[in-house]
């Protein structure tokens, strides 16, 4: 199974990049072994559905100097030993998953520099121009993910 | 040297908070407080509003318990509609608030509160956590994830999303069950209920290694207040309220949660943004009582539900005035939960599609109170004759716990704080004590991430002699 998780606040503008590209990739993906979730952030019952990946995508927002950016990078499990309750990062949540499960799936982090992270329901003027080269840009990253993982 | 240790925020609750604690000359706790620091808007920023918005509004309070807002919210404008909900509609709230409660509840237990008692009060603080269960016993961490994983399944089948959902709207549900949805719960319920056996086993196992703390959580006597049914069992719905003294005698019996401003009133302290709500007839703080699962347990006489009722009968042997027990009622309430929402999804007209009332407005004022995870839960409402509100007032669950948390911050502080050289032991003690009501500060804070613990011995002009901090 491959797993997407779009994850982020909609009411906070380009926090909700997140959800809507997870969203828009449910859309396009129509593979049975792709499921989406999508969250306002990551807690720690989505070990219950990463245990079972094989492959799992985050996707978010963050900060940075080039509204639209796409950043992604290979991630691994981390034991983060600072206090959590109902707020994981990425990593953690790898983590987690390898020590209550015993599994370590291949797992990608794709972010999207946001420009403005006020209250909002909808996205930046800039981010929103963007979304369809960047949903195309990420529709491939995860394309290519998929193919190494079936072969 | 007089001396003010300073524990901000406090780690493991819902929300931001602070406790202070004042040592004397002789190094002795001469007073301490619980210091909710942030002033709530909810009531005032909803003036105006239409009232059919409150529901989703509300909802909005928290990310933790937005079902128990949202249940007691759509309550309030049923009144306000002056109509009954047809049954099936309310026994599908009932589905939806006990889920929440056993989502909820599960949070406290495994990830706030186990890490204390699994590893220890002791403990290295980097090891308290989710984390450092799962290293020493995973089969617990794993129980913890899926047994709140179930109640918020259950809330998402119903409602269509975990948070926040907009299912519960005035006058009943917008939707029916359908029997996929019925067969899918139905499903995951015996899987609920053997793991709320298997951590109640555990916990029964190991609770005699703090009897330390059980009887330092032990030294305030208040009443306790819930609702109850017309058999003497646990209602989390509807009902009246029942309040009884420490030894368990009824001081008021069948109130109408309506009529909350005749026998309920609130007290403003200056340490704190949080109200302390008590007893009218018995004044303050003589009328202050205790809310939600140990409250619950304590003035019912069963639960209702068979192997909820069994676990009841070891929870009548332990200290009823505890605070340290709320852990040991929360767990009997999961069980209780998945139980009731068994009974519940085989009632006869649970798939009927008569779940909704409609009517205009024909009532000024709306009660709406409901039991939450932390306890009994009130919103009143009054509009003008556009439907607007014009006044709103919420007394949250916490909120009516808010001066047993205060006094138990002192008491336990007393027992374990001493001396100049503080422990991290010592204040992780004084912190669990307010971990074991589950406050849920959420409501007035919209906290989110980490929140590193700052401890700071202070000398009467304010220099810091000792710091701690993880």
């Amino acid at each position: 199974m491959i797993l997407i998780i779009g994850y982020g606040n909609p009411l906070r503008t380009d926090d909700a990049i997140g959800q809507r590209l997870a969203d828009m990739m449910e859309e396009r993906l129509k593979y049975e072994v792709v499921q989406v979730i999508t969250a306002y952030q990551l807690t720690p019952e989505l070990v219950e559905h990463i245990r079972d990946a094989q492959l799992v995508i985050f996707i978010d927002a963050r900060v940075g100097q080039k509204p639209g950016k796409v950043i992604w990078e290979n991630i691994a499990p981390e034991m983060d030993t600072a206090a959590f309750t109902h707020h994981m990062s990425p990593k953690t949540l790898l983590g987690a998953t390898h020590k209550l499960y015993g599994v370590k799936p291949a797992a990608i982090l794709i972010s999207i520099i946001g420009a403005n992270f006020e209250y909002g329901s909808d996205l930046s003027p800039e981010l929103n121009t963007m979304l369809p080269s960047i949903a195309n840009h990420i529709e491939t990253i995860i394309q290519t993910n998929l193919i190494l993982q079936l072969i | 040297m007089a001396q003010k240790i300073v524990i901000d925020p406090v780690t493991r609750i819902e929300g931001h908070a602070k406790i202070t604690i004042q040592l004397n000359d002789m190094g002795i706790v001469e007073d301490a407080h619980f210091h909710v620091t942030q002033l709530r808007g909810f009531e005032k920023f909803c003036e105006g509003r239409p009232f059919h918005e409150m529901p989703s509004l509300m909802a909005r309070i928290c990310g933790i318990c937005p079902v128990s807002h949202l249940v007691a919210s759509a309550k309030a404008c049923d009144a306000l509609l002056a109509v009954k909900i047809p049954t099936t509609a309310a026994n599908l709230r009932r589905i939806l608030n006990l889920a929440q409660i056993a989502q909820s509840h599960a949070l406290s237990f495994f990830y706030l509160s186990a890490p204390d008692l699994l590893l220890g009060m002791d403990a290295d603080p980097a090891q308290r956590n989710l984390f450092g269960i799962a290293q020493m016993q995973p089969q617990l961490a794993r129980d913890g994830v899926r047994l709140r994983q179930i109640g918020q399944q259950i809330i998402e089948l119903l409602g269509g999303k975990r948070i926040h959902p907009a299912w519960v709207v005035p006058g009943g549900v917008s939707d029916p069950l359908t029997t996929e949805k019925r067969d899918l719960i139905l499903k995951m319920l015996p899987e609920g209920i053997e793991l709320a056996l298997r951590t109640l086993a555990w916990f029964k196992s190991v609770i005699s290694n703090y009897s330390e703390e059980i009887s330092a959580f032990a030294t305030l006597n208040t009443l306790f207040m819930g609702l109850t049914n017309q058999s003497n069992q646990l209602e989390m719905y509807d009902g009246l309220l029942r309040i009884i003294d420490a030894n368990g005698g009824i001081v008021a019996d069948n109130l109408n949660p309506d009529n909350y401003e005749d026998y309920i009133t609130e007290k403003v302290e200056p340490w704190t943004y949080l109200k302390s709500p008590f007893y009218k007839p018995l004044g303050y703080p003589e009328g202050v009582y205790r809310v939600g699962p140990l409250a619950r347990l304590n003035l019912v006489k069963s639960c209702g539900t068979p192997r909820a009722d069994e676990a009841l009968g070891f929870f009548r042997t332990l200290d009823s005035q505890s605070s340290f027990h709320y852990h040991y009622a929360r767990l009997i309430e999961i069980l209780y939960c998945f139980e009731k929402i068994d009974e519940l999804l085989h009632t006869p007209d649970i798939l009927s599609d008569r779940v909704r009332a409609f009517a205009e407005p024909n009532s000024e004022q709306g009660v709406g109170v409901s039991e939450a995870p932390r306890g009994t839960l009130l919103h009143h409402y009054q509009i003008d004759q556009n439907g607007l509100i014009v006044r709103a007032n919420l007394i949250i669950a916490t909120g009516h716990n808010n001066f047993a948390m205060d006094r138990s911050v002192l008491e336990v502080a007393k027992r374990f704080v001493k001396g100049a050289q503080i422990t991290e032991g010592m204040l992780n003690r004084v912190e669990a004590v307010i971990r074991a009501f589950d406050p849920c500060l959420s409501c007035s804070t919209h906290a989110v991430g980490q929140m590193p613990l700052q401890i700071q011995l202070l000398s009467p002009d304010g220099a810091v002699i000792q710091e701690i901090k993880r």
